[in-house]
């Protein structure tokens, strides 16, 4: 009876040995894959793969050894040529002159065939940008699709242009919106008519790019 | 930090539910039975289990993942939340079947689909990171061989279990493993040329064009096995209304699939017919860098009609994209094809020309003297640029000029001779087209009618279509100072011959003219049916014909040249025109001259009898073989050809 009682082992208490087993295993293999990301060199093999990821590579080198002024740009880590930052300052003489404006730009496996997409991390108004970040330029459309159905594919996407060129053309945007393709149209709008008011916001946005309080009314 | 708080709220829980099931009932089995009674004790234990669950998958992500990446996490969560809903979906049509060991099924089959997800997206990122470590391969390695294994497993008991059992929830499972076997076998495609990509230093060129048939198979076998779950699901149960969105997406992903090899199969194509490898002094002249991948060009490259050089691979994945050159965006396909349409044009008319007048058609010695007045704009600059190395190059031009100085052979020949040898730019072609006017032209005034007879060249334009901007008949030159005695004389000779060749050449002209009106009145018929609206006239088929008919009338010395300056001023105004009208930009293609084969036969036949040396075929006939692309637009083709002979009927109405 007593055997029977506790012997035989039922599924609950099988349940709580295994939960036990568990935690224990997967903080042991996460603290073991962390030592292991500690000293890569050991058991990593550096091999080029792809035209993109070398493709992407010598642009970095570029942008590094001659970066264009007011530009900033780099993968965010060297394991993956793919995801970037940027940081682009605000054009002088603009009404953006002084921030500095963290950007990221994604790039698709098939790079310099396909546009890569780039989308502010600090927080903008701008009749070219949406909302939410995303940049709206002709450069950063595939000459396939027009979403504003106006643009020549002249201007759109093609291998020729470069990462140092997109961030020069966002750089040129910023000094110059094109209020006709409102990506944001309250920006756009009152960029095109209330010009003072649009100055002020983006006063309240470079000091807020910067880390400053808001400037007093 | 929340995740950690829950599952140790959960585990509180569960232990203070059993601690107080033992508690209160002492023994073993009645504290089970007294769980399994109460519901809220049930409701703890489950959630317990699900905690379980979601800490093995976490377990696995860990052995078999290491870190996720932020991409990789955004991907699964957008994934899982569509997996999340067709799950519920299929609850409702097994609603039936509805128990704690269908749900455990569920949640057991979207942790595996999660991880055929992540791996998917792990064996992407082989292409993107510089640093693939052996934990990487052991991992994936290791991930694909469980996964698959585990996918065997349970199609094999889903088909067991519905073989015994009959239908039952067990086919949807079958197929759901099924679909994800084959995502597991593509990945192991993609893993394996990848891995062989990574092994050498170049870019593996073909991997791409790998990838794209494994991407047909692959979506090729989803779309059937989805097709195959319908059916199956109709006849047994209701409209499987969950999987319409996976099955969607596997047609599109199969159409785009297709859409690919087929771009990818054209680009090879226009790669390997179009256009020409660049050569040493092309990779020299340029600076040398591939706009594509930034890298070096040393061989295996390409260069396009706008001369922009590229590496192969990189232009072909480019063009798979589209078609145009990257650099100045031209559009590759369209001007090569307008090219070959206009020849192909062409090749037809002469082609029905042969077959409606069998043995009618005069050689074509002519012919490729109608391009000098052409058009200065520039169409065929290869070809006249040819023609004006033949005049200046052939013996029988220099001999002439030696025969007749200051005729018009002397005249034609240095002027085209003089030519710099790159007569590609519009600049020079205009020139050289003057010149070739001049040639015709001017020396009409210092003639004296007394030095007509020896030259059989006086035949006048055939008067039905005479160009308006006619220029006087070519002139033979000034006197025969040059000349010896003997020379004469055996021009003199021969001039019976040439008469007679010239008669016969305007009795070929008439008969072609005749035909050609035949035809034009056919074409006209077919026209007034398909009611196309006729364009504006200046077209005519003369352009081909008369060149042709002249042919066997250039039988004296001196006489090709003249001749050939008298022709194109009535023909090609027409041609002019023709070729206005026909986009024929490209100038590293031109149109076959294949006719120019014939001809030579003929021109030979006059030799001995005119001293006049035909150009060996080789100078004569620039051969420019290109493979017809299959897609040139057949209705076009034929559109243009019904344009221009309506056009030509028009004008000899």
């Amino acid at each position: 009876m007593l055997m029977r009682r506790s012997g035989l082992p039922p599924c609950d208490q099988c349940v709580y040995v295994l939960i036990c087993v568990i935690c224990a295993a997967s903080s042991v293999v996460e603290e073991v894959t962390r030592s292991c990301q500690i000293s890569p060199h050991f058991y990593t093999t550096i091999t080029m793969a792809g035209a993109a990821l070398k493709r992407l590579m010598t642009e970095y080198k570029q942008l590094t050894l001659n970066p264009p002024e007011g530009i900033v740009a780099g993968p965010l880590n060297e394991d993956n040529f793919f995801e970037w930052e940027a940081t682009i300052s605000g054009p002088e003489g603009t009404c953006f002159e002084g921030g500095v404006f963290e950007a990221q730009i994604l790039f698709p496996p098939d790079y310099p065939l396909n546009p890569p997409k780039m989308k502010f991390k600090s927080e903008m108004f701008h009749p070219n940008i949406y909302a939410d970040g995303r940049v709206c330029i002709s450069i950063l459309h595939a000459p396939g699709d027009d979403p504003m159905g106006y643009e020549s594919s002249a201007e759109r996407w093609s291998p020729v242009q470069s990462v140092e060129k997109i961030l020069l053309s966002v750089v040129s945007m910023l000094a110059e919106p094109n209020d006709e393709s409102g990506a944001n149209v309250d920006a756009s709008k009152m960029w095109r008519d209330e010009r003072e008011k649009f100055n002020q916001i983006a006063e309240g946005i470079v000091r807020k790019s910067l880390g400053l309080p808001p400037a007093p009314s | 930090m929340r995740g950690f708080l829950l599952t140790v709220a959960s585990f509180g829980l569960t232990a203070s539910v059993v601690g107080h099931a033992f508690f209160q009932k002492k023994q073993f089995y009645p504290s089970v039975v007294y769980l399994t009674k109460s519901n809220p004790s049930m409701a703890v234990i489950y959630m317990q289990a699900f905690v379980m669950v979601v800490l093995m998958g976490k377990l696995f992500k860990t052995v078999f993942f290491g870190q996720l990446r932020a991409a990789e996490m955004e991907h699964l969560i957008e994934r899982s939340w569509y997996a999340v809903t067709e799950t519920c979906l299929a609850f409702t049509v097994f609603r039936d079947d509805f128990s704690p060991r269908f749900v455990a099924m569920f949640t057991f089959l979207l942790f595996l689909k999660c991880f055929h997800w992540l791996a998917e997206d792990r064996v992407d990122y082989m292409e993107r990171s510089p640093v693939i470590s052996w934990l990487f391969h052991l991992r994936v390695l290791g991930l694909l061989a469980v996964l698959g294994a585990l996918d065997m497993i349970f199609m094999n008991y889903a088909y067991h279990s519905t073989l015994t059992k009959g239908a039952s929830v067990q086919l949807v499972f079958g197929f759901e493993y099924a679909v994800l076997f084959t995502i597991i076998v593509n990945i192991s495609f993609k893993y394996v040329l990848h891995t062989i990509d990574l092994q050498s230093e170049n870019p593996w060129e073909s991997k791409a064009v790998y990838m794209l048939y494994t991407d047909l198979i692959m979506s090729f076998v989803k779309v059937m096995l989805y097709t195959v779950f319908l059916a199956i699901m109709i006849k047994v149960h209701t409209f499987p209304l969950f999987a319409i969105r996976p099955m969607y997406l596997a047609m599109r992903s199969f159409k785009k699939a297709v859409n690919d090899v087929i771009m990818s199969r054209r680009a090879i194509r226009n790669m390997n017919t179009l256009y020409p490898d660049a050569t040493a002094e092309d990779l020299a002249s340029s600076d040398n860098v591939c706009i594509i991948c930034r890298e070096e060009m040393v061989t295996g490259c390409k260069k396009l009609p706008c001369n922009h050089i590229f590496h192969t691979s990189c232009l072909r994945s480019w063009f798979q994209r589209q078609q145009t050159c990257p650099t100045c965006r031209m559009d590759v396909l369209r001007t090569p094809a307008a090219t070959l349409r206009a020849q192909q044009n062409q090749q037809q008319q002469q082609q029905q020309q042969q077959a409606q007048m069998p043995g009618m058609m005069p050689p074509f010695p002519g012919y490729p003297f109608w391009m000098p007045q052409f058009h200065p704009g520039a169409q065929f600059p290869n070809q006249q640029q040819q023609q004006q190395q033949q005049q200046a190059g052939s013996p029988a031009a220099s001999q002439q000029a030696t025969q007749a100085p200051g005729g018009a052979a002397a005249a034609t020949t240095p002027a085209a001779g003089s030519q710099p040898g790159d007569a590609s730019t519009s600049a020079t072609q205009a020139a050289a087209g003057s010149t070739e006017g001049v040639a015709a032209g001017t020396p009409a005034s210092p003639i004296t009618p007394s030095s007509v007879p020896p030259f059989p060249f006086m035949m006048p334009p055939p008067p039905f279509f005479m160009p308006p901007f006619a220029t006087p008949p070519p002139m033979p030159p000034p006197d025969f100072a040059g000349l010896t005695e003997e020379e004469l004389r055996a021009m003199e000779g021969t001039e019976r011959q040439h008469l007679e060749a010239r008669i016969e050449c305007l009795r070929s002209i008439h008969t072609l003219l005749d035909a050609a009106m035949v035809q034009i009145q056919q074409y006209m018929s077919v026209v007034g049916e398909l009611g196309i609206p006729p364009p504006p006239p200046a077209t005519s088929l003369y352009g081909y014909t008369s060149p042709a008919a002249s042919g066997p009338a250039t039988s004296g010395p001196a006489t090709s040249t003249t001749l050939a300056a008298s022709v194109p001023d009535s023909t090609t105004t027409t041609d002019s025109a023709d070729s206005g009208a026909t986009p024929k930009t490209s100038p590293g293609t031109v149109p076959t001259l294949r006719k120019d084969k014939d001809s030579s036969a003929d021109l030979t036949s006059l030799d001995g009898a005119a001293g006049f040396t035909p150009p060996t075929e080789g100078e004569l006939i620039p051969e420019y073989e290109e493979d017809t692309p299959e897609e040139v637009d057949h209705s076009e083709i034929r559109r243009r050809r019904l344009q221009r002979l309506e056009s030509a009927g028009s004008d000899n109405q």
